[in-house]
């Protein structure tokens, strides 16, 4: 891989965000089926020799509105009349932050962390030894076991510790290369994508689950040397090329590739970035560029003129005639950034739960230099944290004004 | 005047409550406006569990009508010394429930049937409170309910979310 050993260091760490949405439908369907099936006759309330496992759905379901997610779990585990229902239906939860897995403080250990009872669950899964973390999203995340020939990539989600394998990529991969998936791989819509520079030339590797092999596709790279970061929206794959220099585009339809004018930000402008994010958040392509000699985040925008070319093939006419403008807020959400992982978070109350990664680094060393580098990055990540809980108190306040 | 109606449990005990008290309930709120209501209404519900579900709709009721009496001077501290009084009424009406999770769960089924959101609303929620935080293992203390799943199935339950019922 062309790059220097400088930039080998910044990238070989893998970052990604996540979002979790556990395999709950619309809430609004739920609720208004249940409404039309008022239970009126046979549901005599006068036998006090009643079971508190025959609750009728409806009940059960307003029962679980209430709860947080956890003790949602705990709820259906009690016996089978509450477990089968809440299976089929929609149900929400009170929870509003987003939950979290990270690696514990042996390589091989990791836990779930649940922000709103600051409660931390150890998840065990002999998988995930010695494996590494390639992505997020929906409650999944991407990890490719390594070997020494090729990554065996596959899918776990923490939740309910299943597993689904991928294909082994075609190429015999140096250490990092951008990677992402357009939603949870239980959906027939699933599609994963690689992206890495290598002699010049850009290649995607392209699978769904279920694949015998990965598709790929070759373009000329010109004087990009590295992807920073890769991430989907609206049928495209959008990179980010040398540091943000420059936003690629692969289109997944029509198998083409761009490169995006005018790039991004900062080039030759300000001092270095060190990490460069590409997040989906809610139709709209963020970029959020770490500058370290700052020590600070500045978030970017791709800014759309007229949404209603979003899917067509003149929206890809006129990809390259877009701007990115940088951006302070964005409505009703908040932005979860550290220097290995983010996501966004809405706030008003709605089904999806995010999940957050952080990474163990590739270097060498050996292990007792990365575990103590990753208690470091614990205390910066709990900073992190309460800031990110500052702020969305302060823009709630703001939204209810 | 205020319009009565009776109201007959489901062991034949008669209950005489003004209109608008009962018509919080949806279900009875319909009965009358298509005239089925003449008469006793029979209602599936035992005696205590309705003087219970009255005991609500009539602490309700008092609240609205009150609001409704007000005028804007004064109204603030008023409400405010209202909500203390209705906190405290709710609070004693949850621990009688607590302590008599039978009463509760028929109340549970009631205002189901009955169709009365806010009291739907209410006991849900105590019942959320309730199992907040507990094992499975404590809700069926709780609530004596029995253990129904089989060795294989409580094994297979805890191998999904295994982490969830770390003590």
């Amino acid at each position: 891989m062309a790059s220097s050993g400088k930039k080998r260091k910044l990238f070989s760490r893998e970052r990604k965000r996540k979002r979790k949405r556990v395999t709950l439908r619309d809430n609004r369907e739920a609720i208004t089926s249940g409404k039309k099936e008022k239970k009126i006759e046979g549901q005599s309330s006068s036998s006090s020799s009643s079971s508190w496992s025959d609750l009728p759905e409806d009940i059960i379901c307003l029962i679980l509105n209430r709860l947080h997610y956890i003790d949602q779990i705990r709820f259906r585990a009690v016996c089978k009349g509450w477990r089968e229902l809440a299976d089929g239906r929609g149900v929400k939860s009170l929870d509003k932050l987003p939950w979290m897995m990270t690696i514990g403080d042996s390589i091989n250990s990791y836990y779930l962390f649940d922000p709103s009872e600051k409660r931390k669950y150890t998840i065990r899964n002999s998988m995930l030894n010695d494996a590494r973390v390639l992505a997020s999203k929906q409650g999944w995340v991407l990890f490719t076991e390594e070997t020494i020939t090729t990554d065996a990539l596959f899918f776990y989600t923490p939740f309910t510790d299943q597993i689904i394998r991928l294909p082994k990529l075609n190429i015999n991969l140096p250490t990092y290369y951008a990677t992402t998936f357009t939603t949870s791989p239980v959906s027939p819509n699933c599609e994963i994508f690689t992206a890495i520079i290598i002699d010049k030339k850009i290649i995607i590797s392209m699978c769904k689950p279920g694949d015998k092999r990965w598709k790929e596709f070759v373009f000329p790279a010109g004087a990009y040397e590295l992807i920073d970061d890769i991430e989907y929206l609206h049928g495209i794959i959008y990179c980010s090329l040398d540091h943000a220099a420059a936003i690629g585009a692969f289109n997944t339809r029509r198998k083409c590739w761009k490169v995006l004018h005018p790039a991004p930000l900062y080039r030759g402008r300000y001092m270095e970035i060190a990490w460069v994010d590409l997040i989906e958040c809610n139709g709209n392509l963020l970029a959020a560029l770490y500058i370290a000699d700052w020590k600070r985040w500045r978030v970017f925008r791709l800014h759309y003129t007229d949404y209603s070319h979003m899917m067509t093939d003149y929206y890809w006419l006129e990809i390259s005639h877009r701007d990115w403008l940088e951006t302070e807020k964005i409505d009703h959400k908040s932005l979860f950034l550290d220097h290995t992982a983010s996501t966004y978070r809405i706030f008003a109350p709605i089904n999806n739960y995010f999940l957050r990664f952080r990474f163990l680094e590739e270097e060498k060393g050996g292990k007792r230099k990365e575990r103590k580098r990753e208690k470091e990055k614990n205390e910066n990540e709990e900073e992190c944290e309460k800031e990110h809980i500052e702020r969305r108190r302060k823009m709630k306040e703001e939204v209810r004004k | 005047m205020a319009i009565m109606y009776a109201l007959k449990s489901s062991d034949n005990e008669i209950f005489e409550v003004e209109q608008k008290v009962i018509e919080q309930s949806e279900t009875i709120k319909k009965m009358i406006e298509d005239g089925a209501a003449t008469g006793e209404i029979p209602l599936q519900v035992s005696s205590k569990t309705l003087a219970k579900v009255l005991e609500w709709c009539k602490q309700r009721q008092h609240k609205t009508v009150e609001n409704e009496n007000d005028d804007n001077k004064g109204k603030r501290k008023k409400e405010r010394d209202e909500d203390d009084d209705i906190k405290e009424w709710e609070n004693k009406f949850s621990d009688e429930l607590k302590a008599d999770k039978d009463v509760l769960f028929d109340l549970l089924l009631a205002s189901n049937y009955l169709d009365l959101p806010a009291l739907l609303s209410f006991l849900c929620q105590l019942v959320a409170d309730m199992v907040a935080g507990k094992m499975p293992e404590e809700i069926r203390r709780m609530f004596n309910i029995e253990n129904d799943f089989t060795p294989e199935e409580e094994k297979a339950i805890t191998a999904e979310h295994g982490w969830a019922f770390q003590p």
